[in-house]
C-alpha cells in the first residue's frame, strides 16, 4: 500500500512536470487548456500533500489535544465549534472575490505563462502559506485580528500601520472593482437591466428572510436565483425595446454615480434588507458558476489561442503599462497571494475552527481553491483569439477611438482582428460593441460564454451565457462593494469616535449617514477619476490596488515571521520570510516605477508632466483644458497614495526587522502572547 | 434503500449547516441549554446578520 501511494505521488509529480513543460515550451501551435489545468491541479496536490503537511507538523506543530477558541470560549454566537467542511465552504466563499477573476485576465497581456506560473507557484509557496499561518496565529490568540496581533507581537506602530493599511486598501479596492462594473455595463442595456433588477430582487429576498420565512436561506436563495435568471433573460427584451433601451444605455460617469449611490444605500439601510440577501444570492451563484466553469473547461477542453509569452513583457502593453516584473505580480494579487485574506483568516474563521489540524484544510486548502479559480480565469482569457482579447481590453486612449483605428493598431502588433469580427462577436453576445471594454469583466464573460456554449452545444444561447457571466461578476463585485463600504464605515466611525464620541456610535443615524457619505466619497473619487482617465483607469487604479493588497500581505507575513521566531522556530522562518522578501521586492519596484518612471504610460509624475507640457504647448483643446488640469491633480494624488503605501511597507518591515535583530542578538527576550494551553475534550 | 436515505439525510444536514438554514435550531437548542431567553426566529435572523456584517467578511 505504501509503495502504491508513493507510486501515485510519483505519477502526479511526473504529470505535473510533463504538463508544465508542455505549456511552457510549446510555441507556434495552440496547447489544449486541459494541460494547463492538469499542471495546476498536480502542483496543488503536491503542495497540499507535502508542503502544507510539513508546515503543519514541523513548523507550526499543530496540536489537536489543544482546545481551540471555538471550544474554550464557546458562547453559541461568536465562538462555535463548526464542521470543518462547512467552515471550509464559508471561508472559501469569504476569500473568493472578483480579484482572481479579473487579475489573470488583465495579466494575460503578457501571455498565459507568467501569470499562470505566478498564480500556481505564488499560491502554493506564498498565498496559501500566508492564509494558513495567519489562521494558526489567530487560533492561538483567541481569534485576534491581524491589527491586534501586529500591535501585540510587533509594536504599537505595527498596529497602526495595519489599521491605516486596511482602510486604504478598502477604499482603493472598492474603487477599482466598481470601475470594473462600470466598464462592463457601459452602453450595455441588457447588462445594466440585469444588474439593476438584482437590487429589487435582493430587497424581496431580504423581506422574505426577515419577515415571511425568517432564516430560510435555502428556499429564499432559490426564489432569488430563479428571479435573477428571469432578469438575465428579460434583459434581451429590454435591449431590443426602443422605448426601454435608452433608459438602460448609460455612459461611464452616470454609471459611476449610480454605483456610488448604491454603495451609500447599502451602507445606511438595515443590513438584512439589501446587503445580506445580496450576499446569499451572490454566494450561491458564485460557487455554482465556478463549479460549472471548471466542469466546462474539462468537457470543452478548448485550445489556448493566446501565446505563452507576448511582446508586451517588455512593458509596452496596451492594457496596463510596465514590464512583466514587477507588474505581473502586482496585477495578480488575489489568486496568488492576497493580503486581504489575512483579515478573513484572523476574523471569523479562527473563532469557529474545532481542531488546530483543520487550519491546514481551511487556511491552505481554501486559498488553493481560490488560486485554481485564478487559473480558470486565465483559461477563459486564453480561449479568445489574441486580436479579440486585445480589442476588448485595450483603452481607446491607447489603440484609437474608432473601430478602424483600434483594429489597425492591434493588427499592427501581430494580433490580426477586423471590424467585422468585432461587430459579429458583439452581435453574437447581444452587445452594441465590445471594443475598448476595459476592466477584464467583458472579456472574461466572452470567454465563459464560449466555454459554456462549447460544453452544452447551445451556441445560439451565447448572449444568455455572456450576460449570465456579466451578472455573476457584477454580483460578486457588488457584494464586495457594499460589504466593504459598510466595514469601511465602521472603521471610520471607530477612528472618528476618538475625536467626537457620537460619531463612534453605530446606532446614531446622523453619524452613520455622515461616515457612509465620507467613505463613499473617498472611493467614489477614485472611481470617477478612473472613468474619465483616457488610459481607462485600470492602468492607474489596478496597480494601486495590487500594491495596497501586497502591503497587507507584507504586514501579515511580518507578523507571522515574528511569531515563528518567538516560537523558537527561527530555522523555519524562511517559510514566511521567503514570500515576504519577494513581496517587498515586487511592491517596492512597482511603487518606484509607478511614481518615478520616465515613461508617461507608467509613471504618474511623468504622465502629469507630459500633460502639463501639452497644455503649455496648446496641444490640448481649450474645451478639455479643465479636465486635463483635474487629471494632473489626480495623477499627483495617485503618486502620493503610492508613496504612503510604500512607506507603510518600509515602516512595518523596519519595525519587524529591528525586533528580529534584537531577538537574534539576545538584546530582547521573545515573549509569546499565546492563550494558555487547555486540553481539548472534543473528539473530531 | 436505507443506505441511500442515510446518504441523502447526511447531505441535507451538511447543506443545512453550510447555508445556515439550521442556525436558528442550533441557537435555540444552545440557548435553552444555557437557560437564556430565546429570541424569535425573525429577531435571531436580524441579530445574526447584523453581527455577521459588522466585520470584514468578504474579500477581494
Amino acid at each position: 500500500m505504501r509503495i502504491l501511494t508513493r507510486l501515485l505521488w510519483f505519477a502526479i509529480a511526473a504529470l505535473a512536470a510533463v504538463a508544465l513543460g508542455l505549456v511552457a515550451a510549446v510555441h507556434g501551435e495552440p496547447v489544449n487548456a486541459v494541460w494547463l489545468v492538469a499542471a495546476a491541479a498536480c502542483v496543488y496536490a503536491l503542495g497540499y500533500r507535502f508542503y502544507s503537511r510539513w508546515i503543519a507538523v514541523r513548523v507550526l506543530e499543530l496540536n489537536d489535544q489543544r482546545a481551540t477558541p471555538a471550544e474554550r470560549l464557546d458562547d453559541g454566537r461568536d465562538f462555535v465549534p463548526t464542521n470543518k467542511w462547512v467552515l471550509f465552504g464559508h471561508h472559501f466563499a469569504a476569500i473568493a472575490g472578483p480579484g482572481p477573476l479579473v487579475g489573470p485576465i488583465l495579466a494575460a497581456q503578457f501571455g498565459y505563462l507568467p501569470g499562470t506560473l505566478w498564480i500556481v507557484l505564488g499560491g502554493v509557496l506564498g498565498g496559501c502559506v500566508q492564509d494558513f499561518v495567519t489562521l494558526f496565529c489567530s487560533i492561538r490568540r483567541n481569534g485576534k485580528s491581524l491589527g491586534q496581533m501586529a500591535k501585540e507581537e510587533i509594536s504599537e506602530i505595527g498596529g497602526w500601520t495595519a489599521l491605516v493599511g486596511v482602510l486604504a486598501i478598502m477604499i482603493i479596492l472598492i474603487a477599482v472593482v466598481a470601475l470594473v462594473i462600470v466598464n462592463a455595463l457601459k452602453a450595455s442595456p441588457w447588462g445594466l437591466f440585469t444588474i439593476a433588477a438584482t437590487v429589487p430582487i435582493a430587497l424581496l429576498v431580504g423581506v422574505y428572510l426577515r419577515f415571511l420565512r425568517p432564516g430560510r436561506v435555502l428556499e429564499a436563495s432559490l426564489v432569488g436565483f430563479v428571479l435573477v435568471v428571469a432578469a438575465v433573460m428579460g434583459g434581451k427584451y429590454v435591449a431590443e425595446s426602443s422605448r426601454l433601451a435608452p433608459y438602460f444605455t448609460q455612459g461611464g460617469v452616470a454609471l459611476a454615480w449610480m454605483i456610488i449611490l448604491y454603495g451609500f444605500a447599502a451602507s445606511v439601510l438595515p443590513v438584512w434588507l439589501l446587503l445580506a440577501p445580496r450576499d446569499y444570492l451572490s454566494t450561491f451563484i458564485k460557487l455554482g458558476t465556478i463549479a460549472a466553469l471548471a466542469l466546462g473547461i474539462l468537457v470543452a477542453h478548448p485550445p489556448m489561442l493566446l501565446p505563452p509569452l507576448t511582446r508586451f513583457t517588455d512593458g509596452t502593453g496596451p492594457i496596463f503599462a510596465g514590464k512583466v516584473f514587477p507588474f505581473c505580480f502586482i496585477t495578480i494579487a488575489c489568486g496568488a497571494i492576497s493580503g486581504f485574506h489575512s483579515l478573513i483568516a484572523s476574523g471569523t474563521t479562527p473563532k469557529l475552527i474545532t481542531k488546530e489540524s483543520q487550519a491546514r484544510l481551511i487556511g491552505y486548502g481554501s486559498m488553493m481553491m481560490e488560486s485554481f479559480v485564478g487559473v480558470m480565469a486565465m483559461v477563459a482569457a486564453t480561449v479568445l483569439r489574441p486580436g479579440v482579447y486585445f480589442a476588448i481590453n485595450s483603452p481607446a486612449g491607447v489603440v484609437g477611438a474608432t473601430a478602424e483605428k483600434a483594429v489597425a493598431t492591434i493588427s499592427g502588433w501581430g494580433f490580426p482582428v477586423t471590424t467585422e469580427t468585432m461587430r459579429e462577436l458583439a452581435a453574437r453576445v447581444g452587445e452594441l460593441t465590445l471594443l475598448n471594454r476595459t476592466g477584464g469583466a467583458p472579456s472574461l464573460a466572452v470567454g465563459m460564454a464560449h466555454i459554456f456554449g462549447r460544453t452544452l452545444g447551445w451556441a445560439g444561447l451565447e448572449p444568455l451565457w455572456y450576460h449570465f457571466a456579466i451578472m455573476f461578476e457584477a454580483l460578486f463585485i457588488l457584494t464586495v462593494l457594499d460589504a466593504g463600504t459598510r466595514v469601511g464605515r465602521f472603521m471610520l466611525q471607530d477612528l472618528l469616535g476618538h475625536l467626537w464620541k457620537p460619531l463612534g456610535r453605530t446606532s446614531w443615524y446622523p453619524g452613520v449617514v455622515a461616515t457612509s457619505a465620507l467613505i463613499c466619497a473617498a472611493w467614489g473619487y477614485f472611481l470617477v477619476q478612473g472613468v474619465v482617465d483616457p488610459l481607462g483607469g485600470i492602468n492607474s487604479l489596478w496597480p494601486l490596488f495590487g500594491i495596497s493588497n501586497q502591503l497587507l500581505a507584507a504586514i501579515a507575513l511580518c507578523v507571522a515571521t515574528t511569531i515563528l521566531i518567538k516560537m523558537g522556530k527561527r530555522r523555519y522562518a524562511g517559510v514566511t520570510l521567503g514570500p515576504l522578501a519577494w513581496l517587498v521586492a515586487v511592491t517596492m519596484t512597482a511603487s518606484y516605477e509607478k511614481i518615478w518612471h520616465p515613461d508617461p504610460h507608467i509613471g504618474f509624475l511623468a504622465q502629469a508632466a507630459s500633460l502639463r507640457a501639452q497644455l503649455a504647448a496648446g496641444a490640448i483643446p481649450a474645451a478639455k483644458a479643465a479636465a486635463t488640469e483635474r487629471l494632473i491633480v489626480n495623477l499627483h494624488l495617485d503618486a502620493v497614495v503610492t508613496i504612503i503605501f510604500a512607506l507603510l511597507v518600509l515602516l512595518i518591515l523596519f519595525e519587524s526587522a529591528r525586533l528580529w535583530w534584537m531577538y537574534a542578538a539576545g538584546r530582547k527576550e521573545p515573549v509569546l502572547n499565546e492563550a494558555p494551553m487547555e486540553v481539548s475534550r472534543i473528539t473530531a | 434503500m436505507t443506505r441511500w436515505r442515510e446518504v441523502i439525510q447526511a447531505l441535507w444536514k451538511f447543506l443545512e449547516g453550510a447555508t445556515g438554514e439550521n442556525a436558528y435550531a442550533r441557537y435555540q437548542e444552545d440557548a435553552v441549554e444555557r437557560g437564556e431567553p430565546v429570541l424569535t426566529p425573525a429577531a435571531f435572523y436580524a441579530a445574526n446578520v447584523e453581527k455577521k456584517y459588522s466585520g470584514i467578511g468578504r474579500c477581494c
